[in-house]
């Protein structure tokens, strides 16, 4: 419900100096940033497409693809016992 | 306690490889007039040498160094940089229920229902003296241009508690942003 970003991996951000914690925590915020940036431009792109007309066309494909996939995984094997 | 210990080995929450937080909006047309001072009022408070103690503290402490409150270099470019410490102590069911039955005891006389209510409250605040906190330490960035407020924590409590603490030291009413916020604000941008 909330859209938290949790377990969220960017690059390592490594201390050079132990007293640029500041470098360190602005290059933090720019990778932060990044993903941030291309979040919202995901989201948006999202709530264009669920609001447009093409929506039920875009729902029908999703819907085909779910169901091509599940025939195309093979069963589990069932271990038989005796 | 939380600064780099070795070259390249950072222990801050939100300098960490990997994080977790949540993301809010502050209002970033009010202009604000940042007095490390103001932060002071609701600067961490440890209590160990307190008389009274509290299951539950926290407060702002120094993001470079958890022990510190001075919040002189809290502003780094356009970002507020601050940590949120909540220490938590617990007294564990059974010892306080073993320690109240032995204070009933010492008593000698029965005591009404009130009474006994106000004896356990008081037995419950002599262990809680004696229990050591468990710390927690959530970081805190503000932007000041675009007012983006990352927090280092998902859980709702936690979140709340920061958002009352961030009302009462900057006056702004922060605004979560989640999916129905995100697409408030694509419709105003679409709109108008």
């Amino acid at each position: 419900m909330w859209l938290n970003f949790k377990a969220c991996k960017t690059p390592k951000v490594t201390l050079e100096d132990a007293a640029d914690v500041d470098g360190a925590f602005f290059e933090k915020m720019f990778l932060l940033q990044d993903l941030l940036t291309h979040m919202d431009e995901m989201f948006a792109e999202f709530v264009k497409l669920r609001s447009s007309n093409d929506w039920i066309k875009t729902q029908t494909t999703i819907k085909e693809w779910v169901v091509g996939r599940k025939k195309s995984v093979p069963p589990v094997p069932v271990a038989v016992t005796t | 306690m939380k600064a780099a210990t070795n070259k390249g080995e950072l222990n801050m929450g939100l300098l960490k490889r990997t994080v977790n937080f949540a993301r809010f909006k502050a209002d970033p047309n009010i202009k604000l007039q940042l007095d490390p001072n103001v932060l002071t009022t609701s600067a961490f408070q440890d209590e160990e040498e307190a008389e009274e103690v509290s299951e539950q503290s926290f407060g702002w402490v120094s993001f470079e160094n958890s022990l510190s409150t001075d919040f002189q270099n809290c502003v780094k470019g356009n970002y507020v940089v601050l940590s949120l410490r909540v220490d938590t102590r617990n007294v564990p069911y059974h010892a306080l229920q073993m320690h109240f039955k032995k204070a009933l005891q010492e008593k000698q006389t029965s005591l009404s229902k009130e009474d006994k209510k106000v004896l356990k409250e008081a037995v419950k605040m002599k262990l809680l003296k004696r229990a050591i906190p468990r710390t927690n330490i959530y970081d805190v960035s503000w932007n000041l241009t675009t007012g983006s407020v990352l927090f280092t924590a998902t859980s709702d409590k936690v979140c709340g508690l920061f958002e009352a603490l961030f009302f009462e030291a900057f006056g702004q009413r922060l605004e979560r942003v989640f999916p129905y916020t995100m697409c408030k604000a694509l419709t105003h941008i679409c709109v108008g």
